[in-house]
């Protein structure tokens, strides 16, 4: 009789002990995978609207370009001094592009882009290096300042958080 | 024994973490406190009286050396270059007499410190509305923030966002 109250009692702990087990690599996983492979952001503006919504939640792969080149039209996350707080852009510019924008117009390689922007963007032709990318925000004027000169731009491979997913 | 030998090895663990972050913080805690109180002291929730508006903005004022370097370039604000204390308080307070409301967080803070000189890497996230605006203004800049010991406090004596997107 003792025995067998032993035996409950053991398999009772152990069946405990599974299921905290079970809990510590549920959360474990989660906050890894959460963390540093698929990371949830709430955009904060409509700078890329209608693709991706003010206050909408979106998911950055942050291991997209682990195993690609990022590619012209890839919606990407960059990051600033870290990624807690992230900029999301467009690329439409790769490796040894020449991008230049007037009067509204986009040339990439000389070549007129669909997309429009604003008159009052303008960027002189530039040839972009071996790492650099160009980025463009889909809709410049959704930020609250229209002529924010950050929806725009050059940056390098190395500020690339990710690739957002919709 | 076990039980008491494990009591005291806890309780010696817990005396250590307090001791480290509470009692005798690194440098590297102490300006990152920083930060938490200039966000605190920067935060604007309600239109402010002029006395309060004063007396945060000298708060604020102390945070930095008398001889200070601040250069600001952002498309939503104005250019600001200041070089001395007194003149960073004016505009403080003429900024804050601007506001409704205001936010600011500190984040992905990396700091390298240097004797008696410590840098600062960060993100600086300023959300807010300016009194009589509807819309909201939002703002993330990552900062270089150069520190200096004086009398064993650490003061800002430079700071200047680095575009992200260039």
């Amino acid at each position: 009789m003792k025995l067998l109250s032993k035996i409950k009692t053991t398999y009772k702990q152990s069946s405990v002990l599974k299921k905290v087990i079970r809990i510590a690599v549920i959360a474990v996983v989660s906050y890894g995978l959460f963390s540093y492979v698929l990371i949830p952001l709430r955009l904060k503006t409509d700078t890329m609207a209608p693709a991706f919504n003010r206050n909408g939640i979106h998911i950055i792969n942050a291991l997209a370009y682990y195993f690609q080149t990022p590619q012209i039209g890839d919606p990407v996350a960059i990051k600033l001094a870290g990624s807690s707080v992230i900029y999301v852009s467009r690329i439409i510019g790769v490796p040894n592009d020449t991008i230049k924008i007037e009067k509204g117009m986009i040339f990439r390689n000389g070549q007129v882009l669909e997309q429009k922007i604003d008159v009052k963007f303008m960027y002189s032709e530039t040839k972009l290096s071996n790492d650099q990318y160009f980025v463009l925000c889909d809709n410049p004027a959704g930020d609250v300042h229209f002529q924010n000169r950050k929806n725009f731009g050059m940056i390098v491979f190395s500020q690339l958080a990710g690739k957002l997913l919709l | 024994m076990k039980k008491i030998l494990l009591l005291i090895g806890i309780l010696a663990m817990v005396a250590f973490f307090l001791l480290r972050n509470f009692f005798i913080p690194s440098d590297q805690d102490r300006i990152k406190r920083k930060f938490n109180q200039i966000s605190q002291l920067a935060t604007v929730d309600k239109v402010e009286v002029p006395l309060k508006r004063v007396a945060k903005a000298k708060k604020l004022g102390k945070f930095f050396t008398k001889e200070v370097t601040i250069h600001i370039v952002t498309d939503n604000f104005d250019k600001v270059v200041l070089k001395k204390r007194n003149e960073l308080e004016s505009k403080f307070l003429i900024l804050r007499s601007k506001l409704a409301k205001l936010m600011v967080t500190f984040s992905d803070i990396s700091i390298t410190l240097q004797g008696q000189n410590a840098q600062a890497h960060l993100t600086m996230v300023a959300e807010g509305q300016l009194q009589g605006r509807s819309e909201e203004f939002l703002e993330g800049l990552e900062l270089k923030v150069g520190f200096v010991k004086v009398n064993d406090d650490w003061l800002i004596e430079g700071m200047e966002n680095i575009a992200t997107i260039k």
